[in-house]
């Protein structure tokens, strides 16, 4: 039991718990507090995977623009008048509905997991591990980088598209009308 | 040695897919809606990478590969990843955007009240 893997066991623990706290949390803005520390889990355990450039992806992006894009609309939805703690009714079909899908998500894949021979995949196989070198690029953003423009150029291209189209289309929603 | 293994971090992005999907279907704002949404799609991340991981790797230089020289992680999970977390934002951005305008018309974003499609 390294040091390695009680911190494994942290990271995963905090990112379960902090899910289970974003979808049952009364209060929005704490719950958009605990999805950023979620996120957060989430980037260490990509650096447990060998992802560093992801990592810092996943922290600039997703804790440091959606987490607090979130917070924003929560807290502006607040100052509009609106409420901002959650007064959940639940209806019986809906819990029950909920219940079902999960479990039978959580049935499948477990059968799933059970019956697969992931003895090839359990670990690194050997030659691999820290000593990635393709040509001289020895790191994780390079190799990236290269994929991105030779192989994988085409949802590159179509990602920064989607990303023009959304930044034209929010601004467009989200602005208040003439009358106001 | 649990985080060298590749059902750890399946288990991990089993469970959080399934809180995701559980909020998803339970909560009735829409800004708690968005939230669960993320959490499905951290989920399949981490599942993305972690193949990315541990799968067999592919070679551009065929002839490095086969003397030993050269030996890399596949990256094409993390470039997926990548994708995945940029159309996140984007969808982030424009659901949050609909829910501010929305909000400015019914000053609720309770997904009860928000009924005008409904037949």
């Amino acid at each position: 039991m390294t040091l390695r893997d009680v911190v494994f066991m942290i990271l995963a623990a905090v990112t379960i718990f902090s899910g289970w706290v974003v979808v049952t949390e009364r209060s929005l803005f704490r719950a958009g507090l605990f999805l950023a520390l979620c996120f957060g889990a989430v980037a260490g355990l990509y650096l447990f995977l060998a992802a560093e450039f992801l990592f810092v992806v996943q922290i600039l992006v997703y804790v440091g623009a959606i987490a607090i894009l979130i917070l924003f609309v929560v807290m502006f939805t607040r100052h509009l008048g609106g409420a901002q703690v959650e007064r959940q009714r639940h209806s019986w079909p809906q819990t029950i509905l909920g219940f079902a899908a999960v479990l039978a998500f959580g049935l499948i894949a477990w059968s799933i997991l059970s019956g697969a021979d992931w003895g090839p995949l359990r670990e690194v196989p050997p030659g691999l591990g820290d000593q990635a070198t393709m040509a001289g690029l020895a790191d994780n953003a390079a190799l990236i980088g290269k994929s991105l423009l030779t192989a994988y150029v085409l949802p590159f291209e179509i990602a920064s598209l989607v990303l023009v189209v959304a930044l034209i289309g929010a601004v467009y929603l989200a602005k208040p009308d003439k009358r106001q | 040695m649990l985080f060298d293994r590749l059902d750890a971090y399946i288990w991990i992005s089993l469970i959080l897919f399934c809180i995701g999907l559980f909020g998803l279907l339970t909560r009735r704002n829409a800004i708690a809606i968005l939230m669960s949404i993320e959490l499905l799609l951290n989920a399949v991340c981490i599942n993305l990478i972690a193949f990315s991981r541990f799968i067999r790797p592919l070679s551009w230089d065929w002839g490095a590969v086969a003397s030993g020289q050269a030996a890399y992680h596949d990256v094409t999970g993390q470039v997926f990843a990548i994708i995945v977390i940029t159309l996140a934002a984007a969808e982030v951005a424009v659901g949050l955007a609909i829910v501010v305008a929305v909000f400015r018309q019914k000053q609720t974003a309770n997904l009860d009240q928000i009924n005008l499609l409904k037949w």
